[in-house]
């Protein structure tokens, strides 16, 4: 296939999301390139190096003079041992991958859970990666950043105010972070994606997993990386105590969202059960994940799709 | 000496002011460990009353000293208010000096009606009275009435209605324009820096006065409204160190009268009144014949005399009022003049004390002298009172106002200790305000009863408290705010989380949600099953006693009008317990635990 060609079919492919993710997979891979990678027993760096390495690399995903955009999860004021927010280095690490694969700009940024964003941006450590390795925090706390889109295939959540970056954006990378939660039970890829909308509470208000669920079929996602360096497993989504965020060396990339999801929970259940602390959920009980497989966004059968499991050490 | 007061003032000026414009809370510690509002006069009085120690005291202490010394220098080298009445008249008369608009009619205006000033006579009448105002106010604790009067206060007034809010918005504006074109250098604030309507009326109204007050007669408020340069003006009259006018020297020229800010020089017959020179020292600046001296007199002592005596010759001729304030100066008041100044008080008091009855607020302190009287008892946590609508008034702090909740109460800031203590040191200055990270805290305008008019209370419509911060405890100058470190912050219990499960979408809706139980910093908020099993339901429960009230539960509960969970203020703050296991309402079972979930085995680390 020639590079235009390339480029062009990833277009059509973004055009046509939320098939996107499987006709960028298709379109993108040989044969042998994994549609997810799970990687455990290194820090969320190694596993990420390796795990790209695995994926076909990030200029896969990321071509010369792309806007990248990276979407962290930065809810909360707590330092990076509560595993409340995303791994810092490992969203610096990604930053200074998309650099590396020619990307023109890489812009971070969440809508905190609270009115201190400048303070959980910096006690979260990740406005320190990110700004070293060049990349830009961008702010999330004023209704001005939103801009009204349509989710036409949405079931309860039609009409959402997302943030400026994520609307049609060159590349979006979703770098959620593994833990516990007290609405959802498990916070992962797809709930990561209410920090990029203004009203959460309409969410909340309106059959929260189901908006879940319909504001995935919206979101162009290009790449999902889970950090489940540490899982938090109970008081989450917020936390405790960094003890009950044990560290537990996980980490997924993956191509379709819902899978990562799925893979996810699982991995949280095992963490569980080996520390015998919060409970070991099943894939059933998270309620969103069944909409977004209805809605097509992914699937949470893993035996369909190409997994490569790594251990590094 | 003119320069060096311009320069300390300015300095003193800026260095207060950097609170009120500090809107990414960037100033370090250092500063709040030598907090410049420590150097205001009736604040630090406050601050002792609030049982600070003396050394809190110190300005109030120093200044009057100082007042014994070198007269009214508080005046123009420490008071903000003052300061910003001369950078006001500063303006005011620009026109008339500048070069280019000195012949235009702006110009000319400003030179005719702002830019001389001539000697009036003292209005000792109106000063005593809000002397004694102040003095009453203090006593029976109706210090908000003090903050309509109090020089420092009503500074705060200004910066905290007008400067800070325009300063946040206007970066946010700048900020948002810039991040059109992708740069954010310029980041927004945190929070909703807007204030009440009616605070910046306030604001505006007084702004706008003391800008007139000063174009038109200078330090108009410092001599008939001014408690502060009511008392230091009576302490000026004995300082060691004056202005003095050398009689020999003089000729009556009347340039310094007409620089005097405060209207006490009277040229023509050569005094000058200290109980309202405000030691600008204008006069001496611009005296041609350097007749005007700060000295002690010691070596003019003879004309110092007949200083003396012509001034109570001439002021006895000048007028009625003058002869009134030689002797008002004596050991008591007029008879006439207390009882006029106690008319208007009496009836601002009854006011205020029948508006606070109703609320339900400090009924006692009105009584008499109420200071610290810890009403409700202590303690005063985790009384767990179900019964929403019969609220323990004795316990909890006032109901805001008619579109809450019926069963809420309005929450004072952490390190209030108790309403009372904070009804009774707020003059409401606003710096707390400027200075809530959160932007939270907002001037009450009728929440607290007519007797809290501008002190601040927690607004959790737009915000919470938040956990990492105690900003306000640590800028308050006059004690209504005690001092708490972090550590110290997040155990105080400023309210109880109230939650109406029929008001809850968990219940309503039964869909999941967990806003409150997700947000709350301390685990207080736990989410135990609901409803049938099958739907696997979670709705929350509050550990009543581990709650601090912050209101994050509050803001981010997704129910209107009415929130499913409020925060009900707690008259007397207390101290929060931590959330162990022990306390957990619900404890899963443990076949809950032994789930179907596919889990690693062997070697293999990978359950999938």
């Amino acid at each position: 296939m020639k590079r235009r060609d390339f480029i062009s079919t990833v277009g059509a492919a973004a055009a046509a999301l939320p098939f996107g993710n499987s006709a960028l997979a298709a379109a993108a891979q040989s044969s042998e390139t994994p549609d997810l990678v799970a990687l455990y027993g290194g820090t969320a760096v190694e596993m990420f190096e390796r795990g790209i390495a695995e994926i076909g690399g990030m200029n896969r995903f990321v071509k010369k003079g792309q806007t990248v955009v990276l979407k962290p999860n930065i809810g909360w004021d707590r330092g990076p041992d509560y595993g409340a927010n995303t791994d810092p280095d490992l969203v610096g690490r990604i930053t200074k991958a998309c650099y590396d694969s020619g990307a023109k700009k890489v812009f971070c940024f969440d809508h905190t859970c609270g009115n201190d964003w400048a303070e959980r941006y910096k006690v979260s450590g990740i406005r320190a990666a990110v700004e070293a390795a060049g990349g830009e925090m961008v702010p999330g706390n004023s209704i001005e950043m939103y801009v009204e889109q349509n989710i036409p295939r949405g079931v309860s959540l039609k009409k959402a105010l997302v943030h400026k970056l994520a609307v049609d954006p060159d590349v979006f990378i979703n770098i959620p972070v593994l833990k516990h939660h007290s609405g959802a039970k498990i916070t992962c890829a797809l709930k990561n994606y209410m920090g990029c909308i203004w009203d959460r509470q309409w969410w909340h208000k309106n059959n929260m997993p189901q908006c879940i669920a319909d504001y995935a079929t919206y979101q162009k996602t290009t790449l999902t990386i889970v950090d489940a360096y540490r899982v938090m497993l109970d008081f989450g989504p917020r936390g405790k105590s960094p003890e009950l965020s044990p560290v537990s060396k996980y980490q997924i990339i993956s191509t379709d969202i819902v899978a990562a999801d799925a893979a996810a929970i699982q991995i949280f259940a095992t963490v569980a059960s080996q520390i015998g602390k919060g409970i070991p959920w099943k894939l059933s009980d998270i309620k969103y994940m069944k909409p977004a497989e209805d809605l097509g966004v992914g699937t949470t059968d893993l035996s369909k799709l190409k997994v490569k499991r790594i251990s590094v050490a | 000496m003119r320069w060096v007061r311009i320069v300390v003032g300015l300095f003193v000026f800026f260095l207060i002011t950097l609170q009120f414009v500090d809107i990414y809370h960037a100033l370090p510690k250092t500063y709040f460990m030598y907090n410049p509002t420590g150097s205001q006069f009736l604040p630090s009085l406050l601050k002792l009353l609030a049982g600070f120690g003396i050394v809190s005291c110190w300005a109030f202490i120093t200044f009057s000293v100082l007042a014994l010394i070198a007269g009214r220098a508080y005046c123009s080298f420490v008071c903000p208010f003052g300061i910003l009445m001369d950078i006001l008249r500063r303006i005011a008369i620009f026109p008339s000096t500048s070069k280019w608009l000195k012949n235009s009619g702006l110009g000319k205006f400003c030179r005719k009606n702002f830019a001389s000033n001539k000697y009036a006579p003292a209005r000792n009448v109106m000063r005593t009275s809000f002397l004694l105002l102040a003095v009453i106010a203090i006593l029976f604790g109706y210090t908000s009435l003090l903050g309509l009067i109090d020089p420092y206060s009503l500074y705060g007034k200004i910066m905290g209605g007008i400067l800070h809010p325009a300063a946040a918005m206007g970066a946010d504006w700048l900020g948002l324009t810039l991040s059109k074109f992708d740069i954010y250098a310029i980041p927004a604030v945190d929070g909703n820096p807007a204030v009440p309507l009616a605070s910046f009326g306030l604001a505006i109204l007084i702004l706008a006065a003391l800008w007139l007050a000063s174009a038109l007669k200078g330090r108009l408020y410092c001599n008939t409204l001014c408690p502060v340069g009511a008392f230091l003006g009576f302490l000026a009259k004995f300082s060691l160190l004056k202005i003095r006018i050398n009689k020999d020297a003089c000729v009556s020229c009347g340039l310094c009268e007409r620089n005097c800010k405060a209207q006490c020089i009277d040229a023509k017959s050569k005094t000058l009144d200290y109980s309202r020179c405000v030691d600008c020292f204008d006069c001496g600046a611009g005296c041609p014949r350097n007749a005007i001296s700060f000295s002690t007199g010691f070596g003019a002592k003879k004309s110092d005399n007949s200083e003396k005596e012509s001034l109570r010759k001439t002021s006895a001729k000048v007028s009625e009022k003058a002869r009134i304030a030689e002797l008002s100066s004596g050991p008591g008041i007029g008879r006439r003049e207390f009882s006029a100044s106690l008319l208007p008080m009496a009836v601002l008091l009854g006011v205020a004390a029948e508006k606070d009855s109703k609320f339900g607020f400090r009924g006692r302190g009105a009584g008499g002298p109420g200071r610290g009287a810890g009403l409700g008892g202590g303690g005063a946590c985790g009384l767990g009172a179900g019964a929403c609508e019969s609220v323990d008034e004795t316990i909890y702090t006032p109901f805001p106002s008619k579109g809450d909740r019926p069963d809420k109460r309005l929450s004072l800031p952490p390190g209030a200790q108790s309403l009372e203590n904070f009804a009774e040191h707020c003059t409401g200055c606003q710096i707390c305000v400027s200075a809530c990270k959160a932007q939270i805290l907002k001037p009450a305008i009728t929440e607290y009863g007519l007797s809290g008019f501008m002190q601040p209370y927690m607004d959790f419509a737009e915000g919470f408290c938040l956990y990492t911060c105690h900003s306000c405890t640590k800028v308050c100058p006059t004690g209504a705010i005690k001092f708490l470190s972090l550590p110290q912050k997040r155990t105080t219990k400023i309210g109880t989380a109230i939650f109406k499960p029929s008001l809850c979408v968990v219940k309503t809706d039964g869909t999941d949600c967990s806003a409150c139980g997700e947000h709350c910093p301390v685990q207080a908020i736990e989410m135990i099953p609901f409803g049938d099993r099958k739907k696997s339901l979670f709705i929350p429960k509050v550990h009543e006693e581990v709650c601090i009230g912050c209101g994050a539960c509050e803001y981010i509960c997704p129910v209107s009008p009415h929130k499913a969970i409020v925060v009900r203020g707690l008259r007397v703050q207390g101290v929060a317990e931590e959330f162990n296991e022990s306390k957990r309402f619900y404890k899963p079972p443990e076949d809950n635990r032994k789930t179907s979930a596919p889990v690693q085995t062997g070697g293999n680390p990978f359950p999938f």
